[in-house]
């Protein structure tokens, strides 16, 4: 595997789940040692550099993110600064304006004070990309950050991915599985095959139908059926389609979820 | 699941109802060691009058006798309370927090454990070298730990909590099992061994305060100076790692200061439970938040054990109650209390 990420752009990794995309966004972040190979960051190896060298080019948030108890916002965010304050140094001023500036720019301002178990998902992952504007790193790598999240927090997630790389120049490299989104938000796409890349370029381009076929094992293509907006189509491939059918022998069980009527009166006792 | 540490010091966010919570507990805590203090040095099988405490500190005439009774006896017994009490909260903190398993104590680690089979093998079987019993369990406080440490490190993947607690429950089964053995062969020197298990300051003096001090003031030191990687260890390894942090030294560095700090306590006190487990727990509840648990902790686990102290000698004096029966006792119910208003248990 080849992959030059250059300044300023806007990257998304996709492919079938167990492709290896968490992997490789790991091993870019320093988190894994590669077996083979090396990451390099400016030119230097990722794994020569001390953490908080790494963690000053480098910002990274994790898939399964932990929630942790009783803290606050304010005090995650602030954990944001570790890397860019000395040992046993003071909160300064240069510190809390890091943390408004970060706090405004991902739009929390209004949950300080609020502790992380009482946010929602959306809420939390906004809280942590503040975090990581605190750390203010020029790269930011995030695995799979939509997950979980309804599609108003999904698009509202990475409009701000978008912002923090159109308006302040941050690179940013993602692993998405919603290949609409990436159409819609992504500048490149690097699709992975088993832990190879199987396809590298601008979404509409690399999402071809070939791709579609031999990576992701359905029929698709990008069309314009959305008010001419490029949308991807996809459906499960006809043989496969043809073999479910064919097999499903039981009767099919449809069930159907339904408002329950109001209740006329209470019961009352004698 | 639970991940605890210390705190960011001078970090935002002492206003609000948390900040509140926050002063309230550090103020409680000071007056806690504070009264425990002046109390623990008046009372006990002689009363010395709150008079003479002021005139023993302004230098002014004292009877010989109170001014030996409170320098001699009562001072240094008082002072290895509150370093024990410290020292256990704070290894309680260090612990939870690197094992991210809010059920940790020194005795999750084989640090009791340890402390327990050296102290059972002087008081047991070399009863005349009874004066080597603070060292023997201290010796066998470390070595147990890094016994548990060395077995739970893997290469590449450091020493993960889950290994960890599995390695200390092990460790601390085969050492058990040690203990009964030793208690069965020598049963005629069961209570001096109970007594001591259970905990207790009867007859520590200054001799004890200087073996535990050293170990106490780098222990503490070395719990604060890693507070703040601690608390970015909450947000999970991965997070930690990007966030600048060495995980694997800091983990290492944090049970290091918490074995040293419960091996000390062991050393003098005897097997004092409850505290490391349940002080953290309670400052938290108290707190409402988890930056100042770990100052907070070491004042009230001081607290905690220096009135335990007291009431284990006034209670029923001039006979002593184990103080960590005194403990257990006390703070248990109020745990549950806590628990209970808390929603806890609701």
């Amino acid at each position: 595997m080849n992959l030059r990420i250059d300044d300023g752009e806007m990257v998304g990794v996709v492919g079938p789940n167990g492709s290896g995309k968490s992997t490789l966004v790991r091993t870019i972040a320093g988190l894994l040692r590669s077996s083979a190979g090396d990451v390099r960051i400016d030119g230097a190896g990722v794994s020569d550099l001390s953490h908080r060298e790494r963690a000053a080019k480098l910002g990274f948030i994790a898939q399964s993110a932990v929630v942790p108890e009783l803290m606050t916002v304010d005090e995650h965010i602030g954990l944001g600064r570790h890397a860019r304050r000395r040992w046993l140094a003071r909160w300064t001023a240069d510190d809390r304006e890091a943390v408004e500036r970060a706090m405004r720019v991902c739009e929390v301002s209004h949950l300080r004070g609020r502790k992380l178990d009482e946010l929602s998902g959306g809420e939390r992952q906004r809280v942590r990309l503040a975090t990581l504007l605190v750390q203010d790193p020029p790269m930011l790598v995030l695995d799979e950050p939509l997950t979980g999240l309804d599609i108003e927090h999904q698009l509202s997630i990475l409009e701000l991915l978008r912002s923090l790389n159109k308006d302040e120049g941050r690179t940013v490299l993602c692993v998405l599985h919603d290949l609409n989104l990436a159409l819609r938000f992504l500048d490149r796409v690097v699709v992975i095959k088993e832990g190879l890349i199987a396809a590298d370029g601008a979404p509409a381009d690399v999402l071809c139908p070939r791709i579609f076929s031999s990576v992701f094992g359905v029929d698709g293509r990008v069309g314009c059926e959305f008010g001419g907006e490029p949308v991807v189509m996809c459906q499960l491939r006809a043989s496969t389609l043809n073999a479910n059918s064919e097999s499903t022998e039981n009767p099919r069980v449809q069930v159907r979820i339904l408002r329950s009527a109001p209740r006329q009166g209470t019961l009352s006792g004698p | 699941m639970t991940t605890l540490a210390g705190g960011i010091p001078g970090a935002p966010d002492l206003a609000g109802s948390g900040g509140r919570r926050e002063r309230v507990g550090v103020v409680l805590a000071a007056i806690g060691i504070s009264a425990g203090l002046v109390a623990s040095l008046c009372f006990g099988a002689v009363s010395v009058p709150f008079n003479d405490l002021l005139a023993m500190i302004a230098g002014g005439e004292v009877s010989e006798a109170h001014r030996r009774i409170v320098l001699d006896a009562r001072l240094p017994r008082v002072l290895c309370a509150i370093v024990a009490g410290c020292n256990l909260a704070v290894a309680g903190v260090l612990l939870q927090s690197v094992t991210r398993n809010p059920l940790a104590d020194p005795g999750l680690i084989g640090v009791t454990a340890g402390a327990g089979v050296a102290a059972t093998i002087v008081l047991a079987v070399l009863p005349d070298y009874a004066g080597l019993l603070p060292v023997a369990a201290f010796v066998g406080a470390m070595a147990s730990s890094i016994f548990v440490y060395v077995v739970s490190w893997r290469p590449g993947g450091g020493a993960s909590p889950v290994r960890m607690i599995l390695a200390g429950v092990a460790v601390n089964a085969v050492l058990g099992a040690v203990i009964g053995l030793l208690i069965t062969a020598f049963a005629d020197r069961i209570p001096a061994v109970m007594f001591w298990t259970t905990g207790s300051f009867n007859g520590r003096g200054w001799s004890h305060l200087s073996l535990m001090a050293p170990y106490s003031i780098a222990g503490i030191l070395i719990a604060f100076a890693v507070r703040r990687p601690m608390r970015v260890l909450e947000l999970g390894d991965d997070a930690a790692s990007a966030m600048g942090v060495r995980v694997e030294r800091t983990r290492l560095v944090a049970f290091a200061a918490a074995s040293l700090l419960a091996g000390s306590a062991a050393s003098v006190a005897g097997l004092v439970g409850f505290v490391g487990l349940v002080v953290p727990h309670l400052v938290r509840l108290m707190l409402g938040s988890n930056r100042l648990v770990l100052p907070v902790s070491a004042f009230a686990g001081a607290a905690l054990l220096l009135w335990s102290d007291l009431i284990a000698r006034t209670v029923f004096a001039p006979s002593e109650l184990p103080v960590g029966v005194v403990t257990g006792l006390i703070g248990g119910p109020y745990f549950i209390f806590l628990l209970y208003r808390s929603g806890w248990l609701r």
